[in-house]
């Protein structure tokens, strides 16, 4: 039962990644390890008209994705020692002092928040910046973002805004886990599907 | 072959090794012996430390591929709903049973029935486990491995790695019959993983499934290992073959096994080996989260 | 970590993310980090300090809040004021600023002066003194002045500061004060658009404040990519609420960028350089069609066709004589263009018709187009359209061009650099010329002041600059210009890295961050605000600030009382603060009580945003412009005078380019090249911050078309290529870029491996030092090269 969500406007966000970057300052994380990723989509097809000119029918869009902090979480229910749980609050947190590190949560997340700290052996994910928002402010992203395409707060709040729309192309079917993560669908992402659009950046998210 | 997951091929192959040993062990030569009334076949202690050798393998390679394995009794404390908590249950419980079998075995050979049963036990308790085993990979997050064809592949690997291995056991020891039917099954279950690779792969390849990803991978980034599998499994296949019309009644020709079977073993677990490495590149998401 | 209990763990919440700092690329302690060290006096010990985002010359100037602990930053946040309003939105910083921890705790970080003592370029140093560093600079200084004169000295461009203090502007100051340098002018940044823009207009500001974009109807960004180049803090932004408001955008760019992605209803796809083909073929539609501004066109430009040109040139080709070919006998129909520009004719008429017809509109000029051969030509044929289009003076208009701010723009630098006594400015871009063959520099080279220089560069002192071996044309012909030492005799290189310049030093100058020294900012290009940059760490090492530097200099060569005017970092910092509120703010509040404030941002709200040519619209006879008719030079006679039409002719033409798909060189090297700016980088600053590297690693990016012919695969190492170098990197096959153009984001570090290629994809390898006709400015994106599959 998630309480909290995030909310993407995949039509407006450039891929700039301060998103990512800003996380990764507020938990000091280096290099390899991705709290929130940012996803390219792209699909086209390129030809070349009797002119000589080019046409295309390319469609891009960028999806910003840190841990869904789903009300049905695959982690949790995957993570042999309780270390992955969810708090009274919704939010989906990792006891550093219960983790293995069997990376089984990695496995069982479709969205691939949970992230391996080899040097630590265990596995981290983004944590809403808890303390931040126990503060009364938004986590790290949300208020990093300079197209303001990133927000945060209570499910409710985020549904009765933004209407309870939890996926765009390619992200996976919503009910298998019900992210806490609501999308404003890029107006090309209806398209997607039919260009065979994937995403392309596949070494700037995982390692 | 490059791969993170070395400790995971070993460990899952060792533990379905050992599990494969001891239901063939139960089927093939305990049962027609026991309907037989033989004497209980104290020349098969062997099968028994092998079996129990592959699963303490198995239990040390878990280890290694933990990131932390210092909280590893922790691993048990969620039984409820995690997969791997039940399979690390299950590995312990498999293994306390083996090394029990084990001992009474050795220590009381002349138990006879309540041994079988101890042994019947363990296979049963194997057969389980291989299931476990293969439920923790079928999670909608990874469809590539999401299917029957996994708990398929980890018993036929089972299967057939414990009787290509106890055909080589049983080279001094084994009945013609017996012989002859894990010849068949040395044979036969590569034959089966070759016939239903297509149907596989076609499933891996369908869009609506692993999104076509999963056979990409296969026959982009894997293809030597693809075929050095096709050639493996040949090779068994052959090797099997060639042990099984090798096979007299006359025991006294047995010698002349030695080198097919044991050519048909090692082919078939190094197949397991190639077989298993492959599964594990399948671990993606068809999106690419 | 190890005993904590599970209360604790749901208190501090955090606990996933609050990781003990594990990298031994840049944790504190390994740079010999003495915690405790106190921060600058009248801030607090410990806490949040706001303060402005070091300014490397991206186009932003944003706000930063930075956790100190024991004299160590510890995490870095952004401009938090309530309200983010589009009067005065928040400077929320970027992916550069967000990460600069990594580059103020990096390792590599220059600690202690270094003389050079091995071959030059070889990159041997030892460690050195200050007082011996500086003892060899003054000297060096003394005898080259003596022996080759002021003129001889030159303090290249470089934009790796700004802060007033930090920066190139005290060694200008400095230089002035014994007896000059080598002066430059111009930019690499718009050393085209600054000439071309006063062609049309007699001014450079030509712009609208940016709350203005939110009245547009119709956006044209025409090789415009704020999201990622940062045109100014925020303009994506806008952008963003000017389309919630309605406005339909356009984007036109041989990449579909990040601002393409993020903020067009269209991209449209068009080989570089050929953008004056569109432009032209956009006019050619709107005048057969009639859909110009004819009322506007008759009363306030020239030259648009032959009723209107000026005296003494009344038969020469006018605008609609060019576009209908009246001369050269080719009409400039999209049917024309198509194949030049790569665009569809259908599109060049629906994008013609759009923006002509729907008002207001805007059309947005990027800077790459005009880093080119003939980068004046797109300047004017943007200029041209949108005054075609009688898109000048109103609101929701835009007049194109440079488009500097109405009303007053930033200020830069005020850091007051006196008058150079040396007359003597080169272009630029021309250093190079002027270290080779400055004493035959003529006006034809761009040289003004003199007529001829008595001496070429004997002594260079770069400051903040990675111009001499990365960022100018042509990487391995500067390389063996700079190692002959008998022609360079001395050359000094402060910086806060080892770049490629500075391994080409004979001393190089360890420079402290701006948190580590006091400064000030107040916006690029826009921006109605000044920032505070405050001292919150100590410098690293023996790191110092480049106005201590000069200082220390200047006490050496006898001038340090004129030169300091007896304050420091701080001082000057307040100095130059009631400077703005004498002049920009006057309702800044006094230093003091600002710094104590730890406000960090001074901004005013622009909830009536001002425009260009609002009166020379209303009355342009009462209002002329600073052009010579007065009016909008369609057709420029000074440029028709200058008797060069063939590269400068007086109104804007396409010209095909001296590197070109259409040229005999295509045939070795049939890729264009280009060489944006890249999120991970502003120009070569940030190449070695790792988590800039992670997000946007260093590529080519190339279009599946073209990777298909090389058998080329996505993430493949590449060898790219032409008479001028080698360059080594992996590539990324992407339909974000059209067909037979790649593109190579500017800024890498020159790496040369042992054969001579480099792997660290400098594009600056493959560029050339040529320049462009009438600015003298750099054309560094226009090369052709050509990609293979490469082994190591």
């Amino acid at each position: 039962m998630s309480t909290f969500g995030f909310f993407c406007d995949t039509s407006a966000c450039s891929g700039c990644k301060t998103c990512q970057v800003s996380c990764k300052d507020k938990n000091d994380l280096d290099a390899g390890i991705r709290f929130r990723r940012v996803y390219e989509v792209v699909g086209a097809n390129w030809n070349k008209t009797d002119e000589g000119a080019w046409e295309h029918d390319i469609v891009a869009y960028n999806l910003s994705i840190g841990c869904n902090h789903c009300e049905n979480p695959a982690c949790v229910k995957a993570c042999p020692t309780k270390a992955m749980h969810a708090e009274l609050d919704g939010m989906i947190l990792i006891d550093p002092n219960k983790c293995i590190g069997c990376r089984y949560c990695e496995w069982a997340c479709p969205y691939g928040a949970p992230q391996y700290n080899k040097l630590k052996g265990i596995m981290q994910k983004c944590d809403f910046c808890r303390d931040y928002v126990l503060e009364g402010k938004p986590p790290a992203c949300v208020s990093s973002c300079p197209m303001r395409v990133l927000e945060f707060g209570p499910i409710s709040q985020l549904i009765e805004k933004h209407g309870d729309n939890r996926s765009v192309y390619p992200l996976p079917d919503p009910s298998i886990t019900r992210p806490a993560l609501f999308i404003r669908k890029h107006p090309g992402a209806k398209l997607a599907k039919k260009l065979n659009a994937s995403i392309i950046n596949r070494e700037e998210v995982k390692e | 072959m490059k791969s993170s997951e070395w400790p995971l091929v070993i460990f899952s192959l060792a533990i379905q090794l050992s599990a494969g040993i001891m239901v063939i062990y139960d089927l093939f030569i305990l049962f027609p012996m026991y309907r037989s009334r033989v004497a209980f076949p104290s020349k098969y202690h062997w099968i028994l430390l092998i079996a129990l050798g592959a699963a303490l393998v198995g239990v040390i390679f878990s280890f290694l591929h933990l990131g932390n394995p210092t909280n590893a009794p922790r691993s048990l404390s969620n039984i409820g709903t995690s997969w791997l908590s039940r399979e690390i249950t299950g590995v312990l419980i498999y293994s306390a049973l083996l090394m029990g079998t084990t001992i009474l075995h050795f220590v009381m050979p002349s138990a006879g029935r309540s041994l079988k049963w101890l042994v019947d036990l363990t296979a049963l308790t194997g057969v389980i486990l291989i299931f476990i085993m293969s439920k923790i990979y079928m999670i909608p997050a990874r469809p590539a491995w999401n299917s029957v064809f996994t708990p398929l592949g980890f018993y036929m690997a089972a299967i057939v790695m414990g009787a290509s291995l106890l055909l080589l056991f049983q080279i001094n020891h084994g009945s013609w019959a017996s012989q002859k039917s894990l010849a068949i099954l040395t044979i036969s279950i590569p034959v089966i993983q070759l016939a239903i690779l297509p149907i596989y792969m076609s499933w891996l390849g369908h869009p609506d499934f692993a999104g076509g990803k999963g056979l990409a991978i296969l026959l982009h980034n894997h293809l030597i290992a693809f075929y050095l599998r096709l050639v493996l499994y040949l090779l068994a296949i052959a090797f099997g073959f060639w042990a099984f019309f090798t096979i007299r009644s006359d025991t006294t020709q047995n010698r002349l096994l030695f080198a097919p079977a044991l050519l048909a073993w090692a082919s078939i677990l190094a197949a397991q080996i190639v077989d298993r490495l492959l599964f594990y590149t399948q671990n993606i998401s068809p999106e690419g989260f | 970590m190890g005993k904590q209990n599970r209360r604790d763990f749901i208190k501090k919440g955090a606990v996933a993310g609050g990781v003990v700092l594990t990298s031994p690329i840049w944790f504190p302690d390994a740079l010999g980090f003495s915690p405790g060290q106190a921060v600058a006096p009248g801030l607090s010990q410990n806490g949040w300090i706001r303060a402005g985002c070091p300014a490397h010359n991206c186009g932003g100037r944003c706000l930063l809040k930075l956790l100190v602990k024991d004299g160590i930053i510890t995490r870095i946040e952004t401009d938090d004021r309530p309200g983010d309003t589009v009067a005065d939105p928040q400077l929320r910083a970027c992916i550069r600023g967000r990460s600069y921890r990594r580059r103020q705790y990096h390792t590599d970080r220059l600690k202690t002066p270094l003389v050079r003592n091995g071959k030059r370029g070889e990159g041997k140093f030892r460690e050195a003194t200050w007082d011996e560093a500086l003892s060899i600079m003054a000297a060096e200084m003394v005898r080259v002045r003596s022996k080759y004169g002021n003129e001889s000295i030159f303090v290249p461009y470089g934009t790796g500061s700004y802060s007033h203090l930090n920066g190139r502007w005290p060694a200008a100051r400095l230089m002035n004060l014994i007896g000059g340098a080598l002066e430059y002018y111009n930019s690499y940044s718009w050393a085209c658009i600054s000439k071309a823009t006063p062609t049309v207009y007699g001014t450079t500001t030509t712009g609208n404040q940016r709350q203005d974009w939110l009245n547009s109807k119709y956006i044209l960004m025409w090789g415009w990519n704020p999201a990622e180049m940062r045109d100014g803090t925020n303009s994506e932004f806008f952008i963003k609420k000017a389309r919630e408001n309605g406005a339909r955008v356009v984007c036109i760019d041989p990449r579909m960028t990040f601002s393409a992605v993020s903020l067009a209803d269209e991209w449209i796809s068009i080989r570089p350089g050929t953008d004056t083909a569109m432009m032209s073929a956009m006019a050619y539609v709107m005048y057969k069609e009639k859909l110009y501004d004819s009322d506007f066109v008759r009363t306030h430009c020239v030259g648009f066709d032959s009723t209107q040109m000026p005296k003494g040139v009344e038969d020469e080709e006018s605008y609609v004589d060019y576009l209908l070919g009246k001369f050269d006998g080719q009409e400039k129909s999209p049917q024309w263009a198509a194949p030049i520009t790569g665009v569809p004719s259908e599109t060049i008429t629906r994008i013609a018709r759009e923006y002509a017809t729907t008002k207001p509109a805007m059309l947005y000029q990027g800077y790459g187009m005009q880093r080119r051969a003939y980068g004046e030509q797109p300047v004017r044929g943007g200029c041209v359209l949108a005054a075609i289009t009688g898109n000048v003076g109103i609101h929701g208009g835009w007049a194109s061009g440079i488009a500097h701010q109405p009303g007053g723009e930033p200020f830069w630098s005020i850091f007051p650099t006196g008058t150079n006594p040396v007359k003597a400015k080169i272009p630029t871009f021309l250093w190079s010329e002027a270290v080779t063959r400055g004493t035959t520099l003529t006006a034809k080279e761009g040289l003004t002041g003199v007529d001829k220089l008595n001496s070429n560069i004997k002594f260079i002192w770069s400051v903040a600059s990675n111009i001499l071996m990365n960022q100018h044309g042509n990487v391995n012909r500067s390389g063996r210009i700079l190692e002959n030492e008998s022609m360079v005799e001395f050359i000094v290189v402060q910086d806060q890295f080892m770049t490629a310049s500075a391994r080409y030093a004979d001393l190089v100058l360890p420079v402290c961050t701006h948190f580590e020294t006091w400064g000030l900012e107040d916006g690029w290009k826009y921006g109605e605000e000044v920032i505070l940059m405050p001292q919150i760490v100590q410098p690293l090492g023996l790191a110092k600030s480049d106005y201590r530097i000069c200082a220390d200099l200047a006490a050496r060569l006898g001038v340090y009382e004129a030169f300091t005017e007896g304050l420091d970092e701080r001082g000057w910092t307040h100095k130059l603060w009631d400077e703005y509120r004498r002049t920009r703010f006057p309702n800044l509040p006094p230093f003091e009580q600002f710094v104590e404030s730890n406000q960090g941002v001074y901004s005013v709200p622009v909830s009536d945003p001002k425009i260009s040519f609002e009166e020379f619209r209303k009355d342009p006879i009462k209002h002329p412009l600073q052009t010579p008719s007065g009016k909008i030079e369609i057709f420029s006679k000074t440029l028709f005078d200058m008797g060069m039409k063939e590269e400068i002719p007086a109104v804007p033409k396409y010209i095909q380019e001296w590197e070109s798909p259409f040229g005999p060189e295509a045939k070795a090297y049939p890729l264009q090249a280009i060489g944006p700016h890249y999120m991970a980088r502003v120009h070569s600053t940030h190449d070695n911050v790792d988590w800039l590297r992670e997000a946007f690693p260093q590529r080519v990016f190339i279009n599946p078309i073209d990777a298909k012919d090389r058998k080329l695969n996505d993430g493949d190492r590449v060898l790219v290529f032409n008479d001028r170098g080698k360059i080594s990197l992996p590539c990324r096959v992407t339909p974000r870029i059209m067909p037979g153009v790649v593109s190579i984001p500017q800024g890498a570090w020159t790496k040369p491996g042992p054969d001579g290629i480099d792997r660290n994809g400098n594009i600056n390898i493959l560029s050339s030092e040529r320049w462009t006709p009438l600015a003298f400015g750099n054309a560094q994106h226009t090369i052709m090269v050509e990609i293979k599959r490469s082994k190591n």
